[in-house]
């Protein structure tokens, strides 16, 4: 019986490891838990682009039927990972800046980052660049709901804020408020 | 287009734009909502209907009617803050260019004239009179290809008229709903006016 | 794994001793009977030389040839990894040296990037494999031979490189960690190569006749000190049962 890679349902293709039922037991030796972790994170971040989740949650590891099973369960082998280990893999996360708790003070869910801020905020003004949208104001609505699906499409609100907090350092973009809400302006680059 | 590297200000043709395309999109969230209920109950009136309830079936129906009833209403909402959008948006473009080839002020003056308290009332008017206003307006600052569209436009809405006419015509006594949201149309209707009071205000 | 009768200078020099204490003893053979050996093995030794510096390109490349070669040295109690340079008789004699040595460095390198997933045992096709895989196609084809002769050349620089056989003609694991290996780990060992890398306690008490604390303490240690194996906790039926899967043992598609 080897243990090989697997296609899920969706396309995902996930590695050997996860076909390995330690893989999904929190180790106690620390060395191993380490790559463990590694691993986790990894393939984490994979599917959440692949399927473009921005969210995850202790609860997706506590009840089944959510977005992640074909990650935190592999019925092929009866394991899943458990809340507590989730728990400890999201916190390294945390610690290596490639999330954050979102709502803050709390550790129950994260806001993934499988594209930091500086890349959305690349991604933001490329888009809004190649739809003809520099000089014109936008809400966050026509950003994360626009008519044709983007690469900002399902963008939660605390990730385009940063985006556009990055870009506005360098004068790409401009917030405007007003008592029903926020918009936004794009600009093109500075010419040195 | 300016040595100036700070990123231009805020100005309150900004801010009205802004607001407009806030209306614009909680009717279009609040369009999406209603969509999902008429979904819904179209299910509920095939499930009641097989089970053999077909009082209740009706029941869903109606109540499905007169949502599909506020949707069209919306839509013909939408239809009208789109045409402002990209009319404003479209005169203030053309303002930057009119500035370019120094041509400016004449035409500036006429769009701005246009925009005063009476027309307002055009716009919140019957339908195909407030097409024909923005239509002279479209022709004011360009002659062309747009008519086609505008009354192909017309048309469509003509039809959804009929089609909402009819589906009164055949509607029997609407049932009240305790959760029928009646008061959200008019109120995106008051921030069109709203909205375009304050536009009226810039000169 | 027995070494090709000891160093091949060392060898020469042992029998000369040797012949030497016997002559001391028996006084049976003639001193020029011992030149005459001596002159013998030299013969050999440069034809040897020989022979391999002509075929060098085929040694090199060629893993059969290579055994063949081997075997023909150790026929006469030759081994070839000896001598006062580095890489021995490979190096004076055909500058295979070098080849000698990328390999052994490519072998360690293996085991130390492995080495926290693993906890310092790889199964030899496993590490035959990713070192392959580190050489690339220009490198020639190597053998689990190759990598075994390799791993012994690096003994006496004390890193504790060992090979250890299972004897049933079937798995091979290399130990890349100074600990030793005591006897019960071996066994577990075993038995986890038999069952493609799980083992639990229950099993190993039935099946070696261990008490309950004797299997739990060298799993204990495997798992927690050596780091050689990993944890299951969701083993069984109920999926709630412990197991342990070692994962040298493991086979693994990619």
């Amino acid at each position: 019986m080897n243990l090989s890679t697997y296609k899920t349902a969706s396309g995902f293709l996930l590695p050997s490891i996860h076909s390995a039922p330690p893989f999904f037991t929190q180790q106690p030796n620390t060395a191993t838990q380490a790559g463990f972790t590694e691993q986790w994170t990894r393939l984490l971040l994979a599917y959440a682009r692949h399927r473009r989740l921005f969210t995850l949650r202790l609860e997706d590891a506590e009840v089944p039927g959510g977005e992640w099973d074909e990650v935190l369960r592999n019925p092929r082998i009866n394991r899943r990972l458990m809340p507590n280990h989730l728990a400890h893999v999201l916190d390294v996360m945390v610690s290596k800046d490639l999330a954050v708790y979102e709502p803050a003070k709390q550790m129950r869910a994260v806001l993934l980052y499988w594209r930091s801020p500086d890349e959305w905020a690349d991604v933001l003004h490329e888009w809004a660049t190649n739809t003809g949208q520099l000089n014109t104001i936008l809400t966050f609505y026509e950003i994360s709901d626009p008519p044709v699906p983007s690469a900002l499409s399902g963008i939660p609100e605390s990730l385009l804020r940063g985006a556009i907090a990055v870009l506005a350092k360098s004068g790409r973009a401009q917030l405007i408020s007003i008592s029903d809400g926020d918009g936004v302006r794009f600009f093109p680059p500075r010419t040195k | 287009m300016g040595g100036s590297q700070s990123t231009p200000k805020i100005t309150a043709q900004d801010r009205a734009i802004l607001d407009l395309k806030l209306q614009r999109d909680k009717l279009k969230q609040y369009q999406k909502k209603i969509q999902i209920i008429l979904d819904r109950e179209h299910e509920i009136a095939k499930q009641q209907l097989a089970a053999g309830h077909k009082d209740r079936a009706l029941i869903a129906l109606r109540r499905r009617k007169y949502q599909e009833g506020l949707l069209v209403k919306t839509d013909g909402q939408l239809e009208s803050l789109e045409q402002l959008v990209s009319t404003i948006e479209f005169s203030l473009v053309e303002v930057s260019v009119l500035h370019g080839l120094k041509q400016g002020n004449a035409v500036l003056k006429e769009i701005h004239k246009e925009l005063n308290v009476e027309s307002v009332e055009r716009l919140l008017e019957e339908t195909a009179e407030a097409r024909e206003y923005q239509r002279e307006i479209d022709n004011m600052l360009t002659n062309n290809l747009s008519l086609d569209e505008e009354d192909a436009v017309q048309a469509e809405l003509k039809e959804l008229q009929q089609e909402a006419l009819h589906a009164q015509r055949n509607e029997e006594t609407p049932l009240s709903l305790p959760d029928a949201p009646t008061a959200e149309p008019v109120s995106s209707e008051q921030g069109v006016l709203r909205l375009i009071l304050l536009l009226a205000s810039l000169t | 794994m027995h070494r090709l009768g000891g160093a091949g200078l060392a060898a020469l020099q042992r029998q000369q001793e040797s012949l030497k204490s016997f002559d001391a003893l028996s006084n049976q053979l003639s001193n020029a009977h011992v030149d005459n050996l001596h002159a013998q093995l030299d013969q050999f030794r440069n034809a040897l030389t020989r022979f391999a510096t002509h075929h060098r390109a085929d040694i090199r490349s060629d893993p059969r040839f290579r055994h063949a070669f081997q075997q023909m040295c150790a026929s006469i109690g030759v081994d070839p990894l000896a001598g006062p340079r580095r890489g021995g008789w490979w190096e004076e004699a055909l500058g295979l040296g070098d080849w000698q040595s990328e390999l052994g460095v490519q072998i360690v390198d293996v085991c130390v990037s492995t080495r926290d997933r693993n906890g310092g045992l790889i199964e030899l096709s496993e590490l035959v494999r990713l070192v392959s895989r580190l050489r690339g196609l220009e490198g020639g084809a190597i053998t689990e031979e190759d990598v075994v002769r390799s791993i012994q050349a690096l003994k006496p620089l004390g890193t504790g490189y060992e090979v250890l056989d299972f004897g049933d003609g079937g798995r091979k694991m290399v130990r890349s960690v100074p600990k030793e290996l005591n006897e019960d780990q071996m066994v577990v060992l075993a038995i986890a190569a038999e069952q493609n890398g799980r083992v639990d306690e229950d099993f190993l008490v039935r099946r070696n006749a261990w008490t309950e604390e004797r299997a739990k303490a060298v799993l204990s240690n495997m798992l927690l000190r050596d780091g050689t194996c990993w944890l299951d906790e969701q083993d069984g039926p109920n999926g709630m049962g412990r197991a342990y899967w070692v994962p040298a043992a493991m086979q693994w598609d990619d």
